[in-house]
């Protein structure tokens, strides 16, 4: 007979199916509502040449994606993608709360955990849509600047506080205030850990969604990791690879030889 | 079958076991550190600081490291915090006790010796065995490698002893092998961690005795307390002092009585335990063998002494009763099991076990009953907060509680405090945590309001943010389901707050840094 899951396999997996959910609906408003930037399809239809490299206007492209569409996509993608981050620390606060209070406190540390993601978007997406005028160039240049930032010591320092469970006011103003910091400051570790890879998914155009996809595997398998001391370098996350590819052991019993 | 005997009951101070045992030491401590089968290289397994390393003379310039390769394969492998913390010590003692056997055989030595225990709770044992706090060997000549200089003891003076008021075994009074890492009773040997190492919690045996007793024998250098810890107060270091294998001995043998002690102590029986954490994507336990090859283990490899090959002198039950004197009340904590609580809480709000409910195995969920505010530093001789608590633990008459206890005798609840985020700079600290002392009352007076112990063993390596605790410090969880009753009974229970007093071994210092994130109360119905 299979054994149980343990009380703290339990618990992880009570906090994994709600913020899977979570992620589910942001991916459902995604696919449903979020239709990118369709100019190239649009001016391609124009001019009778189907699949032709136009790059349509800046001022085009806002108008047929005006901001709160822009905003909407920005936040949609936030929802699908982020929640998988964010298991421990709702695993946390849900256990670290007074009843009665572990609701608010939740609601306090996302509201602050996306308002920094928000203003960080206010700026990824300009940002975006100015490169998306240079074409490939600009894919190019944001995996590069990508590669370069995870390299960084400062993008593995973000990484390794975004492991930080803090304690945290039990009920009252102190509690909602707390959490709100809290989820304010993930907010700010998690931008400056993951801008970059964000900044290469918005630009990858017709591949936009299997791009958020494989960025939310590979930030998921990141977050698996422990913190380690910040130094320049390639990291890879080992132990999702080592649960994919287990090394072979070589088994010598204790009085072998 | 080997047996490990008690190292105060060999027939003296330099009894053959512990003769040979210091033979085998010199002969290891004599290889170069690049030597898998050095002294120093089991040490680093544990861990190493090579600034405090160097400091105490372990890494004089020129020395040359063991490759990269095999550093990265063996050492810093120690595992706290954690479900793995048993099996792997049992492992590392396994591997340290066959390579000292093969040097005291090849030397002549008996072909069964065992590496002894040390019992600290016994009467009349606590000191440190004699042979250990000796310069000299037995006939006069120096160098005696049992004996370290950075082993200072409970007083810092080089007088070494365990308090045997500040220690106890209530960690085998616990039913469940492993429990939750927020809150609840973390379990007897620890918490699963599954995916992320970071909040780390120690389980109960890790706490007490484990975490205490480190700490204890190795107290700090007086005259740099918070900079030159002890060999034994210190991860990075406690491999190193030839006492640890005595203490872990003495864990591991307790981890054996608690087996024995009920049938319902089980070991975990999930993959994830069983495996080992090279099933969740970490590193293997490994070790070297006298041979220099890799021994590779999990703790399912560990989980049965006698397939292992040897045993204990003495595996039988002991009293888990705290050793300090307890308030008169009328129900008496038992000496096996868990304490009878439900008789002195307010669970009519908890969901109520079936009366003959006595399924063990499933902890149940805990409930939080309130907190203290947030980052409390632990400065100077004490340190007083108190929990808010957000519904009032019931008072009741005794005769209630009486016709209640019986009532709730198959479905004991525990009261739980939780002492979360304990960061610092000092891991040779000990903190005495007592509940409900009255106003302007001195804590040493009333021993029935301690309410436990911890060691800030690791508490250092976890404050640092870009360490694997991600700089949370440590959270430590004790039963102080005792205290709240004996509390209830004489009357001192409070509907809205618990004092709590901290009082530290010696007074702690700004540049210590030690602090408290918050401190608060579970209850986990039984």
């Amino acid at each position: 007979m299979r054994a149980k899951a343990s009380p703290a396999a339990r618990a992880r997996m009570r906090s994994a199916t709600a913020v899977f959910a979570v992620s589910a609906m942001g991916w459902v408003m995604l696919t449903a509502g979020y239709r990118g930037t369709t100019l190239l399809e649009l001016c391609a239809a124009a001019t009778g040449r189907p699949g032709a490299n136009v790059l349509p206007p800046l001022e085009l492209t806002l108008l047929l994606n005006p901001i709160p569409a822009l905003a909407f996509g920005w936040f949609a993608m936030l929802v699908a993608m982020m929640p998988p981050l964010l298991r421990e620390p709702i695993e946390y606060l849900a256990a670290r709360g007074l009843r009665g209070w572990r609701a608010g406190q939740i609601t306090a540390f996302l509201t602050g955990y996306m308002a920094v993601w928000l203003v960080a978007g206010a700026i990824i997406v300009p940002a975006s849509l100015l490169m998306s005028q240079h074409g490939p160039t600009a894919l190019a240049a944001a995996l590069a600047l990508a590669g370069l930032w995870h390299c960084s010591p400062l993008r593995q320092r973000s990484l390794n506080r975004c492991h930080r469970l803090p304690s945290l006011g039990a009920c009252g103003p102190a509690a909602l205030a707390d959490s709100l910091r809290w989820g304010a400051s993930q907010g700010v570790w998690c931008v400056l850990g993951c801008w970059a890879i964000m900044l290469l998914v918005t630009l990858c155009g017709d591949w936009h969604l299997p791009a958020m996809a494989v960025a939310t595997i590979w930030l998921a398998a990141e977050r698996l990791e422990r913190p380690r001391p910040a130094g320049w370098g390639w990291q890879w996350p080992r132990k999702a690879l080592r649960l994919l590819l287990p090394a072979p052991v070589g088994r010598v019993g204790i009085g072998e030889k | 079958m080997y047996t490990r005997r008690n190292v105060w009951n060999l027939g003296g101070e330099w009894a053959d076991t512990i003769l040979w045992y210091a033979r085998g030491v010199a002969k290891l401590k004599a290889r170069a550190i690049a030597d898998p089968t050095s002294w120093d290289f089991f040490g680093a397994i544990h861990g190493i600081d090579p600034k405090l390393w160097s400091l105490y003379g372990y890494l004089p310039s020129g020395t040359v490291l063991p490759s990269t390769a095999l550093q990265q394969l063996y050492w810093n492998q120690c595992q706290h915090g954690s479900w793995y913390f048993l099996p792997w010590h049992r492992g590392y003692l396994l591997a340290i006790e066959q390579l000292l056997r093969k040097s005291i055989v090849d030397a002549g030595g008996p072909q069964d010796w065992a590496m002894p225990y040390w019992n600290y709770f016994d009467p009349g044992q606590s000191a440190l065995p004699p042979a250990f706090a000796s310069a000299d060997w037995p006939d006069g000549t120096g160098n005696n490698p049992l004996f370290v200089p950075q082993r200072w003891g409970p007083d810092n003076n080089g007088n070494v002893y365990v308090p045997q008021d500040q220690v106890n075994m209530l960690a085998l009074n616990d039913p469940d092998f492993t429990g939750v890492r927020f809150g609840g009773s973390p379990g007897f040997g620890g918490v699963d961690t599954g995916f992320s190492h970071s909040g780390r919690v120690h389980g109960g045996i890790e706490t007490q005795p484990h975490d205490y007793v480190h700490v204890l024998v190795g107290g700090a250098n007086p005259n740099d307390p918070d900079n030159q810890p002890g060999l034994m107060s210190y991860p990075p270091t406690a491999g190193l002092d030839p006492i640890f294998w005595l203490h872990h001995a003495n864990i591991d043998r307790l981890w054996q009585v608690w087996i024995e002690l009920d049938p319902r102590h089980q070991d975990p029986d999930q993959k994830a335990w069983l495996d080992g954490p090279t099933g969740i994507g970490e590193r293997h336990f490994v070790m070297p063998t006298p041979t220099g090859q890799p021994w590779y283990y999990t703790p399912q490899d560990m989980s049965n002494i006698s397939a292992l090959g040897y045993t204990y002198d003495n595996l039988a039950p002991i009293d888990t009763t705290p050793t300090q004197p307890a308030a008169p009340s009328p129900a008496p904590v038992p000496r096996f099991g868990a304490p009878q609580l439900a008789a002195t809480l307010a669970l009519e709000s908890l969901r109520a076990a079936p009366a003959g409910a006595t399924d063990m195995s499933e902890p149940r969920q805990s409930v939080m009953m309130g907190a203290s505010n947030t980052n409390l530093p632990i400065r100077g001789q004490m340190m007083q907060t108190s929990v808010s608590l957000q519904a009032p633990l019931q008072k009741r008459s005794p005769a209630a509680l009486e016709t209640l206890a019986v009532a709730r005798e198959t479905a004991p609840g525990r009261v739980l405090l939780n002492l979360e985020n304990v960061r610092g700079t000092a891991d040779a600290t000990a903190l005495r945590v007592y509940l409900g002392l009255p106003d302007g009352a001195a804590p040493e007076e009333h021993p029935e309001r301690l309410a436990g112990s911890i060691g800030l063993f690791g508490v250092k390596q976890a404050s640092d943010p870009d360490g694997d605790h991600a700089g949370q410090g440590i959270t430590y969880v004790l039963d102080v389901s005792h205290v709240i009753a004996s509390l209830n009974v004489s009357g001192s229970l409070s509907d809205i707050a618990l004092p709590v007093t901290i009082v530290p071994n010696r007074p702690v210092s700004d540049a210590a840094g030690i602090s408290i994130g918050r401190v608060s109360l579970y209850q986990q119905p039984g």
